[in-house]
């Protein structure tokens, strides 16, 4: 595993990662539940869900508004520390159909104001198909499933060899090549392990599967799915400020 | 029984004066914990007024009951009704239902302390608060078991304001209750805690033979289980006679076997608590109590369960599943004699509960938010509610929170000039459908692949499983065939279980009134005095243990120290029960790390505690004065418990019931996926935006009370702090300790080897004992 360290030029960025390489490539598995890919300079999140606690609210149950708003305060610190070239949304960007409402899409708007240094791709996800009509102002390029960047193909939902047991969620379709890997999220993977005796720990997680790389979801107001890895796989797991190979 | 004349024969009265009329409307209410048992409610009630010759029509009012005829029975009221808290919390909501309550003579709520001391307890108090302000001169009538605190329990009846104008009224028949322990012929000299009891399995066979009827209690579900296969290996002619009764099975199998009690063709029905409660079976001639009650009130009720007839006595047969247990058994008897009985302490401003109260005002119709506060404070359980956490709990309703109120696209109550209400239509569908506190745990169904419905099992439990894992439920081996929309469905299995499912809140800590009277009997012990054939078996034990160390007296906590397999142990003695001792070690642990940093494992039982280690403790650095000191208690037990991941467990509940979160909807559509969250997830986003919330603070305080036994944890250090500490140091493990090195082991073993590494350490033990 090499580390390059291009990313760490400024003090704190990228403090408490786990660097990887997958498909000779270094990916930058980044405590901020982000994967930084130092080569092309590209930043990666997944599920960000906005607009969940206004759907929430909607129906009646009561959820602090600050969580979308939250979600891309987080987002814009990343962009501004690893000064990206371009950033791309692995898909289920906005979690359902009335959460883009006018306050939403208003702090979506400025948002982009603020990040305009980079370009923006997001890879629709099975949420982002009620979004029917995407704010022209966004400076953000959709595009569904299976774009190609070398060696590594953008999905939203991972993808899983045919034989795999189906409790792992997958599905037919795109096939990868040899040598090509997938960056993935829709899991929301989870690790769970006992810390002491008497508590055990739930974690987000990236989930490394021999055919490619699942994200953690990166929304603040999103749950988690515990994994269930073959010894094949690969899990770190967030604790805080650290991502740690479990 | 007696209560329900008062009102019959008040209307047969009216009979004979009006010659033969009756006026309309309703006059009884009658509220059950248990929608099971409604049914057999409405049927005695019917039958009795129809034999004195009213003829009033009582009928039923639960979930159970059909829309259509819910609505026909809102227009022609029946005379009276029975309902559930839940029920008569939907009743209120509609207004001509209110209107018709001027007719009502009296309340009636049965079996009020299984309600009290739980959220159902506040839910049911809240409502007799608007029925008395609705029709002041109402007469309301509680039906308990007894308690220790029974003033307390008619405070929650009446109001706390009303107090002198009740009364108690004991029941003066003393019933016969025969209480006597299965003796194994060969005391164990080494207890181990928490094993089944299995070699007792031929005495339990011997005992249910004798009768006709019997019915087994159990402590835990899963215990249940493995007894019932016990038996019925043993004894395969009783397959059929035999029957299983928990509330993780169906409804329809536990129906079929409370209907073959009542016929009494069944040898004998091995259950926990589920049976507890509810008719009587008349024909049920003994009890065979499992394992320690825990509990005093708990073993009365149980004896109560059986000579249900009068002149017959009540006859229970405890079945003590380590030694020990003996002395528990002992000191119940004693504490039953003297009438020491349980507390059952109501719950106090629980606000999850009213959150969900005031949006169901909100249905109601407009109220004023000082008139309704007026009748909240009327309970014991917001008897002491301040203005300011009602403020936040309108404000909650209003906007959601705090930081919400700049959203308008929350709603639940709406503020206008004339007072709240809920005007949404989906709101208020949602709401009704929603009202009531029973919270499960997220539970998985569990049903054989043609369709037959067996009970549910935990879904923590079925995660863990594969499809071809074979575990035991409804008394039957299934196995697991696949998972699908919460419901996990099986076969028929042959073979040996591969795993045991085992539903949460299955083990009681000792009561406190129990533990008092258990270290008054062990204190005589230390002076020699064994009264009881109990005391008289476990004598040879409670020698060895004053022989090798020491029996404890009342002002005296025993603490052992000693080495065994290269660790250290350190074994603290305060018979307080498993949760105080839980937080109480994890106190020890952090308090004892903080001179020299070290790493203990902890063990607990009912009876003490125990932390190893791999060093050996400062000991005689550590003032025990400090280690058991009530400063900082809170601050400590936080550090040293992970009480974030404990706050959260509860919060669950909590988010539920003030409809933070909506679960179990008929029919729940697609749509609804976009809604789900998981408590945890609700937690999160509050702790993080909104850490004043009072729902959060609640839960941080239900888990310190409900998961440690808050309370009695500082009780227990105030005791402790008084008590001169005797720290003995045994070159062997003693009969106390035995039990809580097993508890250890059991946590990194399977419990096959565990089984056999108890028997071959106990043997070396005996073997020592008698050299």
């Amino acid at each position: 595993m090499s580390r390059t360290d291009n990313t760490n030029e400024r003090k704190g960025v990228g403090e408490g990662c786990c660097p990887i390489t997958l498909g000779g490539q270094s990916l930058f598995l980044l405590s901020q539940r982000a994967v930084y890919w130092s080569e092309r300079k590209v930043l990666f999140v997944a599920d960000l869900h906005l607009g969940k606690d206004a759907t929430f609210r909607q129906a009646g149950l009561a959820v602090p508004a600050v969580s979308s708003r939250d979600s891309l305060n987080r987002l814009q610190k990343l962009v501004e520390a690893y000064d990206p070239s371009e950033c791309i949304i692995l898909g289920d960007l906005i979690h359902a159909a009335d959460s883009l409402n006018e306050r939403v899409q208003g702090e979506v708007s400025e948002f982009f104001g603020r990040v305009s240094g980079c370009r923006w791709r997001l890879i629709k996800g099975n949420h982002d198909r009620h979004t029917k009509k995407w704010p022209a102002d966004w400076p953000l390029l959709i595009e569904s499933e299976g774009a190609i960047m070398e060696p590594f193909r953008l999905l939203h939902f991972p993808e899983f060899p045919a034989d795999a047991r189906d409790s792992r969620i997958g599905r037919e379709g795109i096939s990868l090549k040899q040598g090509e890997y997938f960056l993935a999220g829709h899991i929301h993977p989870a690790w769970r392990g006992s810390a002491s005796l008497l508590v055990r720990e739930k974690l987000a997680c990236y989930w490394l599967t021999p055919r490619g790389l699942i994200l953690p979801a990166f929304g603040t107001f999103t749950g988690t799915k515990v994994i269930d890895r073959t010894p094949q796989d690969r899990v770190f797991a967030i604790a805080d400020t650290q991502v740690i190979e479990v | 029984m007696a209560i329900w004349l008062g009102p019959v024969v008040e209307a047969w009265n009216e009979l004979q004066a009006n010659g033969g009329e009756l006026s309309a409307g309703l006059k009884v209410l009658w509220i059950t914990p248990l929608r099971a048992l409604a049914g057999d409610t409405v049927n005695a009630l019917q039958s009795s007024a129809e034999q004195l010759g009213v003829p009033w029509r009582v009928q039923l009012r639960t979930s159970d009951v059909g829309s259509s005829a819910k609505a026909k029975q809102r227009k022609d009221i029946p005379d009276a009704l029975v309902t559930t808290p839940e029920s008569l919390t939907i009743l209120l909501t509609y207004a001509d239902f209110r209107e018709r309550l001027e007719s009502l003579q009296c309340v009636v709520v049965d079996e009020w302390h299984e309600l009290l001391g739980t959220k159902r307890g506040v839910q049911a108090e809240l409502a007799l608060a608007k029925i008395r302000r609705i029709c002041p001169k109402i007469r309301v009538w509680g039906i308990s078991a007894t308690l220790g605190n029974l003033e307390q329990a008619l405070a929650t009846l009446v109001g706390p304001e009303r107090i002198e104008n009740a009364l108690i009224i004991e029941g003066d028949i003393q019933k016969k209750t025969e209480i006597a322990s299965l003796l194994p012929s060969k005391i164990e000299r080494f207890p181990w805690a928490g094993h089944s009891g299995g070699t007792m399995v031929g005495e339990v066979i011997g005992l249910v033979d004798q009768a006709k009827n019997s019915l087994i209690f159990t402590n835990t579900r899963s215990q249940t289980e493995v007894w019932y296969q016990a038996i019925l290996k043993a004894r395969p002619d009783w397959a059929g006679l035999l029957a299983i009764h928990h509330g993780s099975l169906d409804t329809g199998v536990r129906k079929w076997v409370e209907e073959r009690l009542r016929v009494g063709d069944l040898k004998a029905v091995v259950c926990t608590s589920s049976l507890d409660l509810g008719v009587d079976y008349p024909l049920v001639e003994q009890v065979i109590q499992i394992g320690s009650p825990k509990g005093i009130a708990r073993l009365i009720q149980r004896a109560g369960r059986s000579g249900h007839r009068p002149g017959v006595p009540s006859r229970l047969t405890f079945v003590p599943t380590h030694a020990l247990e003996l002395v528990e058994l002992a000191a119940a008897r004693r504490a039953m004699v003297q009438r020491q009985l349980e507390r059952r302490l109501p719950e106090s401003k629980p606000l999850d509960v009213l959150v969900q109260h005031a949006v169901t005002c909100g249905i109601e119709g407009r109220f004023c938010s000082e008139l309704l506060l007026q009748e909240i404070r009327d309970t014991v359980a917001f008897e002491s509610l301040t203005d300011d956490e009602w403020a936040w709990v309108l404000k909650f309703c209003t906007n959601g929170g705090e930081s919400l109120q700049a959203y308008p696209e929350f709603h639940r109550l709406q503020r206008t000039e004339e007072g709240y209400s809920v005007t949404d239509k989906r709101t208020i569908r949602q709401h009704r459908m929603s009202i009531g506190t029973i919270t499960s745990d997220a539970e998985v169904q569990v049903q054989y692949l043609k369709g037959n419905k067996l009970g549910s099992v935990e879904e923590t439990f079925v995660a863990r499983l594969k499809p071809g894992d074979r575990f035991l439920l409804a008394g039957k081996l299934l196995e697991l065939v696949r998972v699908r929309d919460n419901t996990a469905y099986v076969k028929k299995a042959r073979g040996n279980p591969t795993a045991i499912p085992r539903w949460m809140g299955g083990r009681m800590p000792l009561s406190s009134e129990l533990s008092a009277a258990m270290r008054l009997e062990i204190a005589n012990a230390s002076r020699g005095e064994y009264q009881g054939s109990e005391m008289e078996a476990v004598k040879p034990l409670l020698m060895l243990q004053a022989k090798w160390s020491r029996l404890p007296q009342e002002h005296q906590l025993l603490i052992e120290q000693l080495e065994f397999k290269k660790r250290h142990l350190l074994l603290f003695y305060p018979f307080e029960g498993r949760l105080v001792h839980e937080g109480l070690a994890a106190l020890l642990a952090l308090r004892l790390s903080r001179s020299k940093p070290i790493t203990f494992s902890i063990a607990i039982n009912d009876y003490g505690l125990l932390l190893e280690s791999v060093e050996a403790v400062d000991w005689e650095g550590v003032a025990t004065a400090e280690l058991f000191s009530v400063e900082n208690l809170e601050g400590d037990i936080a550090e040293s418990l992970n009480a974030t991941e404990m706050a959260k467990r509860h919060f669950r509940e909590i988010a539920r019931i003030s409809g933070m979160i909506h679960s179990g909807f008929p029919g729940r559509n697609k749509t609804m996926r976009y809604l789900q969250a998981s408590s945890n997830l609700f937690y999160d986003v509050f702790a993080q935006f909104e850490p004043d919330s009072l729902l959060l603070l609640q839960s941080h305080r239900e888990a310190l009370e409900k998961q440690l036994e808050w309370k009695r944890l500082m009780s227990t250090m105030l005791r402790i702090e008084s008590l001169e500490c005797i720290v003995e140091r045994p070159k062997k493990p003693t009969p106390l300790a035995f039990p809580l090195l097993i508890e250890r082991m059991r946590e990194r073993l399977s419990s096959e080897t565990l089984a056999e590494r108890v028997m071959k350490m106990q043997q070396q033990l005996e073997l020592d004992a008698s050299s």
